[in-house]
């Protein structure tokens, strides 16, 4: 199994969300006579998200393309996490964008996945962090075991 | 009552894993020529939490090592052997015996892969020939906030086509896992269909990718049970379905 370590396979999704995907509402479902038992599993919509981007995420680029020197791309390899933080200050959640778009539903228990999210607003005086963490509340699953992680570990590989 | 994870062959080996529920019951199978499910006992009233879906997953991954299975969906429950042989196992033996036989020999696959925003806004800013300013007009900062947005979703879609253009041929059926398209979106999010005996050349195709995208963090995942497969007949090649995957303008990111 040397090619398998070498493409890092993992045995099972690393996240919630993802293993909800596998079995909550993929699979055979069986009618006749037999019922759910979903009881204790809150409904929560999972990419109930900003489709299209928002206007914060709009004026977040636009920030980060101000602060990138845009010399070229050998030279720029040394600093991603420089970059990496530089470019995640400046958006504000207040300018909310327009919604659309409420996909997949999918249950879970209340709070696991939720806890924390609601702390930006207090941070928009900060130039950093407030950017990649704003939208972090609604599409809970993905977006916390999604990009923003591997981005930042990635980050942490290179120093 | 009995919880069931999933539907396999008669002949399948019991998994070696324990079900869900506290204490956790012994998963067994239930048995109607040619096909059995996989349940195990649970208490009436039991209430299903996060921590179950895993263990269903557990359940079914264990089942797949043995041989096909079609996953249940989370929270399915009959209440007796009696009933489910019956209703189920009988009573729609041959569309399930046949779906088995279609997914026989076959795992699901997960690849993700997710780029570093600063890293993209660099590249496309640079391809784009956008130099460094920042517009003091609310308006003007906002049109060009659109415009890395717009050069940022075809960035990824590009990027996230490539991937999939060089792992689709090792597999037999693909599908996105989610929705790719806004600014926000990751690079992919997409399940392959694969024969078991591909998945070392399937796991040298995905480290050839690792290796010539450092710029991406990937995530790689399997075997799993076909989950978003389970409708698939044999015969349905994906390779035939390029053109279409890219006549759409979307590259096929679904909607």
């Amino acid at each position: 199994m040397t090619v398998a370590v070498q493409s890092n396979r993992a045995p099972n999704p690393s996240g919630l969300a993802d293993v909800l995907d596998l079995v909550l509402d993929k699979g055979i479902v069986i009618d006749a006579y037999v019922r759910l038992a979903l009881v204790g599993i809150e409904i929560l919509t999972l990419d109930a998200r900003v489709v299209i981007a928002s206007v914060d995420t709009y004026l977040r680029f636009a920030e980060a393309v101000n602060r990138l020197d845009l010399q070229p791309k050998e030279q720029a390899k040394g600093l991603p996490g420089l970059i990496g933080d530089l470019q995640e200050g400046g958006a504000k959640k207040k300018t909310s964008g327009a919604l659309s778009g409420v996909k997949d539903s999918v249950k879970e228990v209340a709070g696991s996945m939720r806890g924390g999210r609601d702390d930006d607003e207090d941070e928009d005086d900060e130039d950093r962090g407030n950017g990649r963490r704003e939208r972090r509340r609604v599409p809970a699953g993905r977006s916390s075991q999604g990009r923003r992680r591997p981005a930042r570990s990635r980050d942490d590989d290179e120093d | 009552m009995l919880y069931v994870y999933g539907i396999t062959r008669a002949d399948h080996s019991r998994p070696s894993v324990e079900g869900l529920g506290d204490p956790p019951g012994a998963v067994r199978l239930v048995e109607s020529e040619p096909l059995a499910a996989a349940v195990s006992d649970l208490p009436d009233g039991y209430v299903v939490h996060d921590d179950d879906a895993r263990t269903h997953l557990k359940v079914l991954i264990e089942l797949l090592s043995d041989g096909p299975v079609l996953p249940v969906r989370l929270g399915t429950v009959a209440p007796s052997d009696e009933v489910l042989r019956a209703e189920v196992l009988d009573g729609s033996a041959a569309e399930l015996a046949e779906r088995l036989d279609a997914l026989d020999g076959f795992v699901e696959l997960h690849v993700d892969a997710d780029d570093d925003e600063a890293h993209s806004i660099r590249v496309v800013a640079t391809a784009g020939g956008i130099r460094p300013s920042l517009p003091v007009d609310l308006d003007e900062r906002i049109q060009l906030g659109g415009q890395i947005a717009d050069l940022l979703v075809n960035y990824r879609q590009q990027l996230g086509a490539e991937i999939v253009e060089r792992l689709r041929p090792l597999a037999a059926q693909d599908t996105p896992r989610t929705t790719l398209r806004s600014a926000e979106d990751p690079v992919l999010r997409w399940a392959f269909l694969v024969r078991r005996e591909d998945v070392p050349r399937f796991d040298a195709a995905v480290a050839d990718l690792r290796g010539d995208h450092p710029e991406l963090a990937f995530r790689y995942a399997g075997p799993l049970p076909p989950s978003h497969f389970v409708d698939w007949q044999p015969g349905t090649q994906t390779s035939t379905t390029t053109d279409s995957f890219q006549a759409t303008g979307a590259w096929g990111w679904q909607s």
